[in-house]
């Protein structure tokens, strides 16, 4: 089932284009990770998708239109901050939200439990540190096991240890087969955690699917040898190596799918080059990342 | 869900939303404990005063009672409620509650419905408790009791109805508007109290017509005017060309007129906007 697709949605704020013509397609069960650099139209999306904010133009439409109005009680979300009323304890305020989405008997304490705030249920939402605030806000996204998630950046401003509880919250959540929606900055994160990206910058999609079709098969490698020059001139000579960039102790190039690190060092070997650092692995999604922001 | 059962339910999570809530306990304790009792510093304050002033017995008999007491829920109305109507409502917006209550399922529309009850909810509050203390005091105070005497009102539970909900829609409308709470309790005030009166000053100034008299907070005000202010009509009128209050049927009818428009700018604001 198509869980939501739009259609050339847009906003702007005055002269400010912060989405442009989005269309965007999620299938049941997919881990979408919405990227871009701030101010790229991620929170703007989910804003419209959530009803907050209004689109110029286009639309949107969840689960087939199978709820009508009602879809919002399928989908759990938080957008930017968490927001509870601060006088109220975590279980008061996780049945407002219960009653809010109508669901009838909601199973507080096991999600109280899951996010480790069981033990805090009886004080007020005002004392809690920014991490138990986040962990509370993906509980209430939990209540009446809805069909969709939306995250916003859910591990912004959080601690070490804060960033950890709400990944590994996440991450338990993520295995349920459950369609998650997930902005975020921390490519990492995203590419632990989602099946699909799309990237956005200036409001624009410049890049969506599956992570394997999003990165290229391109591998990375980190090489160095005694002789450098030598080492540079080798790289210039051949096609299945190109340099990237030359850090303070390694040369960063790219290399064809083909070649492996035995085989390279076999070649380099050949040519009178010993490596004294060898290292080739997949390019990342950071990488990838950055190479598709940078050409637009 | 029915609609008696869907207002029950908005109204059921508002409750819920402040049950705990301090400043609103705060509040509703003060104003009901001033309107029931402060109308007992009239004896203080008017012990004996000579004609055409009333004497104080006045303030506490059937018929009089209802205007009295109406004068006191008419400032205690305007102040305690429309800052708890403020405070509250404001309080949705920076606690970012209000978004997350669209997030989490309702349309916009179940939630100014919801404010609307509330509107709704502390207006007849206000005017159950205008309507048992002044029972109380008149019953208590009044020799010869009779039915008719008793409600010899001009329909004083209704208007009070009326004026309070005027009043807390007006609050209800600046909150959607401005959203922040200073700034809107600024507003409240400084429109009431300052601003409407400047330009209907000015009005008189320019025209001296009685459409002064037809300005909104002015109209709801007139629907429980000061028993006092009905003294120096006479001279007023010879001094304006007309009396300085609206009747009540011109006051009830222009303040329902405003409460409608208010409620319905209410809704196309909150509409409109981006939360």
């Amino acid at each position: 089932m198509t869980v939501l697709e739009t259609n050339a949605l847009a906003k702007s704020y005055g002269s400010i284009k912060a989405l442009w013509h989005l269309n965007l397609t999620v299938q049941q069960g997919e881990v979408v990770g919405i990227l871009g650099p701030n101010g790229s139209g991620k929170t703007t999306t989910l804003g419209i998708l959530l009803n907050i904010l209004k689109q110029d133009s286009g639309n949107f439409i969840w689960f087939e239109g199978k709820y009508g109005d009602h879809h919002r009680r399928k989908i759990g979300a938080v957008l930017e901050t968490p927001n509870f009323y601060p006088y109220l304890n975590a279980d008061q305020n996780l049945r407002i939200v219960a009653k809010i989405k109508q669901i009838p008997n909601p199973k507080v304490d096991e999600i109280l439990e899951l996010v480790g705030l069981i033990q805090r249920r009886k004080s007020p939402f005002q004392s809690y540190s920014l991490g138990m605030k986040q962990r509370l806000a993906i509980g209430a996204t939990l209540l009446g096991d809805p069909e969709v998630l939306i995250f916003d950046e859910p591990t912004n401003g959080l601690d070490p240890q804060g960033i950890a509880d709400v990944r590994n919250v996440i991450k338990s959540v993520s295995q349920s087969n459950k369609t998650i929606i997930m902005a975020s900055h921390i490519l990492d994160e995203v590419e632990k955690i989602c099946s699909h990206v799309a990237i956005l910058k200036s409001g624009e999609l410049l890049a969506s699917g599956p992570i394997g079709a999003i990165l290229s098969n391109d591998q990375f490698a980190e090489i160095n040898a005694e002789d450098q020059p030598k080492l540079l001139q080798w790289i210039e000579d051949k096609e299945f190596i190109k340099l990237i960039k030359k850090e303070k102790n390694f040369i960063e190039c790219s290399i064809t799918e083909d070649i492996n690190a035995a085989q390279l060092n076999t070649l380099l070997l050949n040519d009178g080059i010993a490596l004294t650092h060898l290292v080739v692995r997949t390019r990342k999604l950071e990488e990838e990342f950055i190479t598709i922001t940078s050409k637009s | 869900m029915t609609q008696i059962n869907k207002y029950l339910y908005f109204l059921q999570i508002e409750f819920e939303k402040y049950r705990y809530h301090n400043l609103s306990k705060v509040i509703l304790g003060i104003f009901t404990l001033l309107f029931c009792f402060i109308i007992l510093y009239a004896k203080e304050v008017v012990p004996n005063v000579s004609p055409p002033l009333p004497s104080v017995e006045t303030f506490f008999e059937f018929p009089t009672v209802w205007d009295y007491q109406g004068q006191i829920g008419n400032w205690l109305v305007c102040i305690f409620l429309g800052f708890l109507v403020i405070q509250q409502g404001c309080q949705e917006f920076s606690y970012k509650t209000v978004r997350q209550s669209i997030i989490n399922g309702w349309t916009k529309q179940d939630y100014f419905l919801s404010k609307f009850l509330v509107v709704i909810t502390y207006a007849t509050f206000a005017t159950l408790i205008y309507t048992l203390s002044t029972l109380i005091y008149g019953v208590i105070h009044t020799s010869d009791l009779d039915f008719q005497i008793i409600f010899d009102s001009n329909y004083a539970i209704p208007r009070f109805w009326l004026m309070s909900f005027g009043y807390l829609s007006f609050a209800n409308l600046l909150v959607f508007l401005i959203r922040r709470s200073g700034l809107t309790t600024i507003a409240y005030f400084g429109y009431i109290f300052i601003f409407e009166f400047l330009m209907r000053m000015l009005h008189l100034y320019y025209f001296k017509h009685r459409s002064i008299l037809f300005y909104p907070i002015n109209s709801i005000e007139d629907i429980m005017p000061n028993p006092l202010f009905k003294l120096p009509d006479f001279w007023m009128e010879k001094a304006w060309g007309f009396k300085p209050l609206l009747t009540f049927g011109e006051a009830s009818i222009s303040a329902l007129i405003y409460s409608i428009v208010i409620v319905c700018l209410t809704w196309v604001i909150f509409k409109k906007r981006d939360i």
